[in-house]
């Protein structure tokens, strides 16, 4: 019997630790996989994106490499960007990017940076790495992890020879913005 | 007893309402970009396993589970790899194998580090004590099972092992770690990585341990080797410092150089023992310190042509140097790759590729190897490789046709091709299969070197009888085909099952015949010496299973579990163990406690391991063993964790291997060490 109650007693603790514990560092923190997919969204929703763009009656489509994204990308499809859908798409290979609006290219693939650069070359293609120094290398924004929180860098001088702009209101948000 | 189960289901169902309401409390579309700014993002999330679309059987050890489970060395790193077994033979010697021919000199593994070839082609094998780097700027550790030949080239016949260092634009800024415990007596690392411009990044570190002995029990010395012998082999210990740096270069937007160096010294006991003209054993114990230490210098330049096309040029130094006194060895190799990948339409993915590598060895003295050639060789090694992904069926169906040429000094022109087809049912179900040839092309040793192996004493009618086991140059390489089929099922996002079943058939493997044998008398009447030739006359084949699972059951908790099989049958010969364990099991549990203190749990259960025995003459069986690490951490502050680490926990002291002849056999125990960590 008397073992009977410390098992309660380890059941009880063990209660305690399962409700209170995760509990107490769930407030408002966030996968980053998911975080970064919400980012890249916001930022597309903040470009200037050209006229031939907005007047092309197709889904926005939104790239993304790599398997660890798929979940957190394809949340996107139930949103809208200005007035059209958007269609998610996984891509492995930097030859599919050119039929991409936006392109997400995380930091596993950072061989593949080069050609991106080369496939997007001057198009109105947005580009969104956490790739560290993506921005200073000839991408337009990175996403940065400081202190358990997401920030960016935006190099406007790439997005502008794309014709791509960005509102005022996001570089003002950047931590560094190079021109 | 009805009441206590009671309180565990309402204490289960709380625990996964409360995990739920993670998910569903805010959808973070929703929020702005500002709001967004201020989430906090979760301190570990999820280890999404980065599954791999590859058609063969692949597995990653990811950065953060090396940081979990807190290993110190490579081989720590490897040894829950499903399908690899991975045993320590003492303080410093490993035997790392996939799918059986395991050893302290398997010869069937591939391992590289940033593209740089470890496996040391003069003596076959791969000297994992020497083989290290700050585990904290270790990427990935890829490992592949089965044969890559057609892309890796000889000798990745069992297995390829590629342990990738991260960028340095990813080291950026200090780490300094510190811990010490029983066997880990104390260790320490350095790194520090530092923005030179925009377009280059660079770091360097430093580190070095001092590790303790492991056990001698005279239990598991056989009985010819007990009585005089007690104390010769107790010291085992190693001490190594180790320092290097890269440096990684944007040339321009589509061109990158990287550049890199290590430099490492290493002191290791050791108590081996060699065959002797002494009364009565011919057999002499002593003690001895091996000095080793190495250098490589390796520069990747890579440039993008297009979106579709891509070339690099990979070359390096690498310089290693053994010194014992069972013989000295010191190799330097100079090697050189061109590679390029292009895609050609919308179906062809095609990567080809040149290399040239020259090895040039020194041989020092040693009281048991004696080589037909001069102390001091050099070999060409010279390759090509081809491989054509096919997509047969948009996003469906795979083809891959790949095959690699290389002319070696020793065997001449090898082919070893591969055809593997991926068929991608729906995206939670994938399929693959592969047949492929692969050689293992001898070593120095197999080619012009002798070895002692051992002494019969003299008779009445007989003098001593010194036998020489001889490398030659009729020695062909090993071959294998293997067939291989795996399936990749995803139930849900949080779950995920990794399959392999193969079929490998070996031929031609290493041999040893009397009946191939030639006696020199020329040194009688003092003794004679036989010399047995290597030979190609043994086969036989292996199969088996492995399987590998996760379930990500919340953000802070996550289950792995990975378990293999094997069956082998080959044709009598002690020549190398060509067994494996017939069951290893490891479950891994990842659990998050706290935003700030989570904890690593590992159970594993390794079968009966056959070894060949000390004496050379007979196979052992190491008795199955289970044990279990425990890991838990507390990141003090963003930038300051301290951690605590049990290692093979709830199993008394056992053997997990015995290295081939020459060594004693040591027992893993029990261990413990504490470790402090500073990011600044």
């Amino acid at each position: 019997m008397k073992k009977a109650n410390l098992s309660r007693q380890i059941l009880y603790l063990l209660l305690v630790v399962f409700v209170l514990l995760p509990r107490s560092s769930m407030a408002i923190s966030q996968d980053s996989f998911d975080l970064k997919a919400a980012f890249t969204y916001n930022f597309a929703k903040f470009t200037q994106w050209p006229e031939s763009r907005l007047n092309t009656p197709s889904a926005w489509k939104i790239c993304f490499f790599g398997n660890q994204y798929r979940d957190s990308f394809m949340g996107l499809a139930k949103k809208k960007l200005v007035t059209q859908s958007i269609t998610a798409i996984q891509l492995s290979e930097t030859s599919q990017i050119e039929q991409c609006d936006v392109v997400f290219i995380d930091a596993n693939s950072r061989d593949l940076t080069r050609r991106l650069f080369l496939a997007v070359d001057n198009k109105p293609i947005l580009t969104v790495s956490d790739i560290s120094g993506f921005a200073v290398q000839g991408g337009m924004i990175e996403i940065v992890e400081k202190d358990k929180r997401l920030f960016f860098n935006i190099n406007i001088k790439v997005l502008e020879a794309s014709g791509l702009d960005i509102s005022s209101q996001v570089l003002k948000l950047a931590l560094e913005v190079k021109r | 007893m009805l009441k206590l189960k009671m309180t565990f289901y309402s204490a289960l169902f709380v625990f996964s309402a409360s995990s739920t309401a993670i998910a569903a409390d805010s959808d973070s579309l929703d929020l702005s970009l500002q709001e967004l700014m201020n989430v906090e993002v979760t301190s570990v999330s999820k280890q999404k396993q980065p599954l791999s679309n590859s058609p063969a059987a692949i597995y990653v050890v990811t950065s953060e589970s090396i940081r979990r489970s807190g290993a110190t060395s490579i081989p720590q790193a490897l040894r829950d790899v499903p399908g690899l077994h991975v045993a320590q033979i003492d303080s410093q010697k490993w035997a790392i194998g996939s799918r059986g021919f395991n050893g302290r000199y398997n010869n069937k593994l591939l391992v590289l580090m940033d593209g740089r070839t470890l496996y040391s082609p003069a003596f076959s094998g791969v000297y994992w004590e020497v083989q290290d780097t700050l585990m904290a700027d270790i990427e990935r550790i890829e490992v592949i099972r089965g044969p890559s030949a057609a892309l890796w080239g000889a000798n990745a016949v069992n297995g390829v092992i590629n342990i990738i260092t991260k960028h340095s634009a990813d080291t950026l800024g200090g780490y300094g770690e510190l811990g010490a415990g029983d066997y880990e007596q104390g260790f320490a690392g350095f790194r520090y990585g530092s923005t030179l411009s925009d377009k280059v990044t660079s770091r360097v570190y430093l580190k070095g341990h001092e590790r303790d002995s492991f056990e001698l029990d005279l239990n598991d010395l056989e009985s010819d080797l007990l009585v005089p012998f007690a104390d010769a082999g107790k010291d085992n210990s190693w001490q190594h410092l180790q320092l290097g740096g890269r440096i990684d270069i944007q040339l321009e937007t589509d061109t990158s150089l990287t550049l890199s160096s290590d430099f490492y010294t290493s002191k290791m006991q050791q108590a081996p023992n060699i065959a002797s003209t002494e009364a009565p054993l011919y057999r002499n114990y002593y003690t001895d310190e091996v000095k080793s230490d190495g250098f490589n210098l390796l520069s990747k330049y890579t440039k993008a042509l297009s979106a579709t096309s891509e070339y690099s040029v990979q070359t390096y130094y690498d310089y290693a140097n053994r010194d014992e006194n069972l013989y000295g060895l010191s190799s330097e190799t100079f090697d050189v790759d061109f590679q390029h990948q292009l895609i050609i339409g919308q179906n062809h993915n095609v990567v080809w590729g040149l290399g040239y590598r020259y090895i040039q060895d020194e041989l020092g003295s040693s009281p048991i190897l004696e080589s037909s050639e001069a102390s001091s060789t050099n070999t060409d090694l010279w390759s090509a490789f081809i491989s054509d992904e096919i997509m047969l069926v948009k996003d469906e169906l795979w083809l891959t046709l790949a095959s690699r040429f290389e002319q070696n000094d020793y065997t001449g022109f090898e082919v070893q091709p591969n055809i593997r087809l991926r068929w991608q049912l729906d995206t939670r179900n994938s399929v693959w299969t592969s047949i492929a040839r692969a050689v293992r092309t001898p070593s120095r040793l197999e080619n012009n070197i002798s070895a002692n192996a051992l002494n019969i004493p003299p008779s009445d009618v007989a003098p001593l009888v010194k036998v020489w086991v001889s490398g030659n140059d009729n020695f062909e390489s090993e071959e294998m085909v293997s067939y291989e089929i795996g399936y990749r099922f995803i139930p849900a996002s949080q779950w995920s099952f990794d399959t392999t079943v193969f079929y490998n058939d070996y031929g031609k493997l290493r041999s040893v015949s009397e009946s191939d044998s030639t006696i020199d008398f020329s040194t009688f009447p003092n003794y004679i010496s036989q010399y047995v030739l290597f030979g190609n006359s043994l086969d036989g084949y292996n199969y088996g299973v492995e399987l590998s699972s996760l379930w990500v059951a919340t953000n802070a908790l996550q289950l792995r579990a990975n378990y293999s099989f094997i069956q082998s049958e080959f044709g009598g010969s002690l020549n190398q163990n060509t067994d494996a364990p017939e069951h290893m099991l490891s479950t891994i549990i990842d659990w998050n406690i706290t935003d700030d203190i989570d904890v690593n749990f590992v159970w594993r259960f390794i079968d009966n391991t056959n070894v060949i025995s000390q004496n050379g003459t007979s196979m052992k069986t190491i008795p199955s063993y289970h044990s279990v690490d425990i890991g838990l951490r507390w990141m003090v502050t963003p930038d300051v964790s301290l951690s605590a680490f049990g290692k093979n926990l709830l199993h008394p002291t056992h053997l997990e291997y015995e290295g081939e002849s020459l060594q004693f056999p040591y027992r893993v125990g029990p261990s413990y060490f504490v470790k402090a960590t500073l990011s600044f």
